[in-house]
């Protein structure tokens, strides 16, 4: 062993942390190695030094100035974060999610899947698949009218009735895969679009990067104003058929596994 | 062993003893917060109040160490505070409560120093970073020790704040606070490994900057 070997390796032999082999090897090194034992020394006098410094003791007024504060607001949690959880994180990710697919399956189910495609003509084969599900679930729409929306997820229904109305739902603590986010609106990787649409990807990776702006401005929207805010990464998931970016833009799990055409 | 070093870290009465390193995995041991945690998140502030008595002096342990500055470190201990209030729905029991707790103060810490800017930071360092060797001051055998000892605490505090932060913290974490390497890296969210790293480097740069007192002879802080 070199000097730069042993020094390495000097303050996890100082706590013990070396295995038995690597120890003796420090050790014979050290017994030989004026330097390096030197070097010890003044390691163990320097976390001597540092363990050595007094213990400061808390002011009295530091609890009750704490709890003094909380009890005049200061403790509670924004609104937003209230409602949807700390963005970035999965309650945000979930409601988010479950209101991008519950706009879309409302939007597919009422206006045909044309309004994504920015055309009233029927899907092509290479239009986005989306489906809705067996069951009936209740949102209200972007004046706050209540709507019956085809679709078996409940959180979907919540989720878009906390963005597009006033965000005063709370949303499901369960954070749905991207797979089974997939499945749940019949998205498909597998239909990618070969239409030249306009280009979202900057938007998209903004609100990956911090969605605080994105949802600090539709806080401050009007609730009728609120849907066209949503609708374009919906619309960009749509015309690129891609589920994954969605997924990865939601912060999901996984890329989702593209649902047979067959199932569709 | 392992409940005598838990027991003394979480001690409810907030033990003045400096907490002893606790080398074991941390995931099978009964987190003693947890059920004043519970009564806390069911709408009880009285058990987070009596979490705040049991957790106020490690927090402004690290906090007047990384900060260098009493009353700053009162300052941000009560932002800490604040901030465990709003985000202690976050926490979700994967780890100790202490280590969601020294995460929250940690953080607050470097942000508190990235806020402050580079060279307000350094003028602090110049003019107010004896202060945190003297605000407790060791019982010394006689006056000649004290300055010594008081002499010896401010030059070590200012060595810790010529650190950069993220070597900072996890050296201070280790062997002032006690965390094991498993725990920094939890509180930081690194790996073991780059914590390892971390304090082998903080240390190696501290030992260059007390070169003065560690080759001197003169080990100790205080008598």
């Amino acid at each position: 062993m070199n000097h730069d070997h042993v020094n390495d390796r000097l303050s996890e032999h100082l706590e013990g942390d070396l295995s038995l082999a690597e120890s003796i090897r420090v050790d014979r090194h050290l017994a030989q190695c004026s330097v390096c034992s030197a070097e010890l020394r003044e390691l163990r006098s320097t976390v001597a030094l540092l363990r050595g410094l007094p213990d400061p003791e808390p002011s009295q007024r530091l609890r009750a100035s704490v709890m003094q504060r909380i009890e005049a607001g200061e403790g509670r949690r924004p609104l937003l974060l209230q409602l949807f959880g700390p963005v970035g994180e999965p309650r945000f990710a979930t409601a988010l999610a479950a209101g991008c697919a519950a706009l879309a399956a409302f939007s597919v189910f009422h206006f045909g899947a044309g309004v994504f495609l920015g055309t009233t003509s029927e899907p092509s084969p290479n239009s986005v698949a989306m489906r809705g599900n067996s069951g009936v679930v209740t949102v209200a729409d972007a004046s706050g009218a209540s709507q019956r929306l085809p679709g078996r997820s409940a959180s979907a229904a919540e989720g878009i009735r906390a963005i597009l109305v006033g965000f005063d739902t709370a949303m499901p603590p369960e954070r749905p895969s991207a797979e089974s986010f997939a499945r749940s609106f019949g998205f498909s990787g597998a239909a990618a679009p070969s239409v030249p649409l306009r280009d979202l990807d900057g938007e998209i990776e903004r609100l990956m990067d911090d969605p605080t702006p994105f949802l600090e401005r539709m806080r401050r929207t009007a609730v009728s104003e609120r849907r066209p805010m949503i609708a374009p990464l919906v619309e960009h998931a749509a015309r690129r058929g891609d589920v994954a970016l969605v997924a990865r833009t939601l912060g999901m799990a996984a890329p989702p596994t593209a649902v047979p055409a067959s199932q569709r | 062993m392992v409940s005598a070093s838990v027991g003394m870290l979480d001690s409810p009465s907030g033990a003045s003893a400096r907490p002893k390193r606790a080398k074991r995995n941390v995931d099978n041991i009964i987190d003693p917060d947890l059920e004043l945690v519970e009564r806390w998140q069911s709408g009880d502030e009285g058990a987070f109040e009596d979490l705040v008595r049991r957790h106020e002096r490690r927090v402004m342990r690290l906090l007047l160490r990384m900060l260098g500055n009493r009353e700053e470190a009162e300052d941000v201990a009560q932002e800490a505070f604040l901030s465990l209030h709003r985000h202690g729905h976050r926490f979700r029991r994967e780890a100790r409560f202490s280590t969601f707790v020294y995460r929250v103060a940690a953080n607050a810490a470097l942000n508190r120093r990235r806020s402050l800017g580079r060279n307000r930071n350094r003028v602090n360092e110049l003019t107010v970073s004896h202060e945190a060797g003297f605000d407790l001051p060791p019982a010394p055998r006689d006056p000649e020790d004290a300055a010594a000892g008081s002499e010896a605490q401010a030059r070590v505090q200012d060595a810790l704040l010529d650190l950069a932060p993220d070597l900072r913290v996890a050296v201070v974490l280790y062997d002032i606070e006690g965390q094991s390497y498993q725990e920094v890296a939890r509180v930081l969210g690194i790996p073991e490994g780059t914590v390892k790293s971390r304090i082998h480097r903080a240390r190696n740069a501290l030992r260059e900057r007390l070169r003065s007192y560690v080759s001197s002879g003169r080990r100790e802080v205080s008598s």
